[in-house]
């Protein structure tokens, strides 16, 4: 596939409530996810690729007694409610993804590392293996960029997982485009490639840094946009300027 | 009728991290129950088979309860670093009879429902009694109260479909359920004999302490601080 969308983080104050409110807009369906920590995502499979949307929030609201950036930067976002706070790009192999980790003068989080604690997990009891860059405490979305994903094992990618069955529920068929800030350049400069805009599927709308739409197509019927703010809407990305 | 089990409801800090301890502790399998849309909660629970249930619940919307107001259930979860058990809960087939307990302890049927938005959609409610002006909370004071699905107990949550789970046991209701207090006031509560609900004292606190699930592999024991201890030694 080469670089491509893998999916999307909408961070939620509610994540139960915000996939129930997702699925009565659009009638995409939803299964219970995958959480860390304090921290939980529900998923909203879009359809191939592989594409999905992560509702993501807090689970451990005690969690808030000891604050950190991240923590804050999350709690800030989401106090006016659900906001694109992320975009994951994937690509094929652990070399491509070395390959960012240096474009972006970074390393890599790896997928085996030996503490379960640093990965996600199932219901099920299922470790879900991921690699990602760039690393470190400063998530590159807190200035509305995106990171880039490698899945060892694409066999359990969170997008085939199966969703809770509903009535009437949409067939997804993949993102159709999403609708970003900034513009080609600047997401051009920051991927280190050049043509983000046609390679994926991005239109840019010239505002804060971030997604602001995803287009979804859907088996039978009308595409499926889905609008809501960036995070850089809510705190602006220059409070996070290296 | 005389009511039976319904539920056994446990507080807890962090909902995915108290799931994955009480299934690998009982080998049971759970599912995602949704979220009270009236009351910010999220919930999941394990199906015990023969009506009976136990709902695992927290807050998860951190502004949707100030810092420091949160249910004591999930203070004393998040205090004792484990889950609490919360109350026993009750069922009755028809709202006359939910109506005629209220009456006999001097409250009223909760005018409003439990509404719990299930993950594929529908609306779970359920109808809870009593309310009694002036007093205390019927789980403060360690007290069962009673719960009425009207017509919708053929979706009622002992039935749920579970997460698939290697190596999960069968459960079939439960044994018994161990209170503190003591049996005579219970049993002037319930009106009824505690012991028709597998009801055992062990002369601590008000509350519940413990209760024996029946599975294929026996009887197993969950046991957790109750929500009326002050400290975890009770």
């Amino acid at each position: 596939m080469g670089l491509h969308i893998d999916h999307i983080s909408l961070a939620s104050p509610h994540i139960f409530r915000s996939a129930d409110n997702l699925l009565k807009e659009t009638g995409l369906g939803f299964w219970t996810g995958e959480w860390i920590g304090d921290t939980s995502v529900v998923i909203v499979p879009l359809g191939p690729p592989g594409n999905f949307i992560e509702i993501s929030g807090f689970v451990d609201i005690f969690t808030l007694r000891t604050m950190n950036e991240h923590k804050q930067w999350i709690l800030d976002i989401t106090e006016t409610g659900d906001h694109f706070n992320g975009l994951c790009l994937g690509v094929d192999s652990m070399e491509e993804l070395e390959e960012f980790a240096k474009h972006f003068k970074s390393t890599v989080n790896r997928p085996d590392n030996p503490d379960p604690a640093r990965h996600f997990q199932r219901a099920d009891g299922y470790i879900l293996p991921m690699a990602s860059t760039p690393s470190g405490q400063r998530s590159p979305w807190m200035r509305g960029l995106p990171n880039v994903y490698y899945y060892p094992d694409r066999t359990h990618h969170s997008s085939g997982q199966p969703s809770h069955p509903c009535l009437n529920m949409v067939e997804p068929t993949g993102i159709k485009w999403v609708e970003y800030g900034g513009t080609e350049k600047d997401m051009d400069d920051w991927l280190g490639i050049k043509g983000s805009g046609d390679l994926l599927k991005m239109k840019f709308n010239g505002k804060s840094m971030g997604l602001w739409a995803v287009c979804v197509g859907a088996y039978g019927m009308d595409d499926i946009v889905i609008r809501r703010p960036a995070c850089t809407d809510a705190v602006p990305a220059s409070k996070f300027e290296i | 009728m005389a009511a039976v089990l319904d539920h056994f409801h446990l507080g807890s800090a962090n909902i995915y991290t108290s799931i994955d301890r009480l299934q690998k502790e009982l080998k049971l399998a759970h599912f995602d129950g949704g979220f009270m849309s009236n009351v910010v909660i999220g919930h999941k629970a394990f199906p015990l088979n023969a009506g009976v249930y136990i709902e695992v619940e927290a807050v998860i919307d951190p502004f949707a309860v100030p810092a420091g107001q949160e249910p004591a259930f999930q203070k004393k979860a998040e205090l004792f670093g484990t889950e609490v058990w919360n109350g026993v809960c009750l069922r009755v087939d028809t709202m006359a009879e939910m109506e005629d307990i209220a009456k006999r302890l001097g409250g009223h049927v909760n005018p409003h429902p439990s509404m719990r938005i299930r993950p594929d959609g529908p609306l779970n409610k359920s109808i809870s009694c009593p309310q009694i002006p002036g007093a205390k909370p019927n789980f403060e004071l360690g007290l069962p109260q009673w719960y009425c699905w009207e017509d919708r107990l053929y979706r009622h949550p002992a039935g749920m479909p579970t997460v698939p789970m290697a190596g999960a046991r069968k459960p079939n209701g439960v044994e018994w359920v161990e209170m503190g207090g003591d049996e005579d006031r219970m049993g002037k509560w319930l009106g009824q004999d505690p012991k028709t609900l597998g009801m055992r004292f062990n002369g601590k606190k008000p509350g519940l302490y413990a209760i024996g699930i029946k599975t294929d592999e026996g009887v197993i024991e969950l046991r957790r601080p109750s929500v009326n201890q002050d400290t975890l030694e009770g």
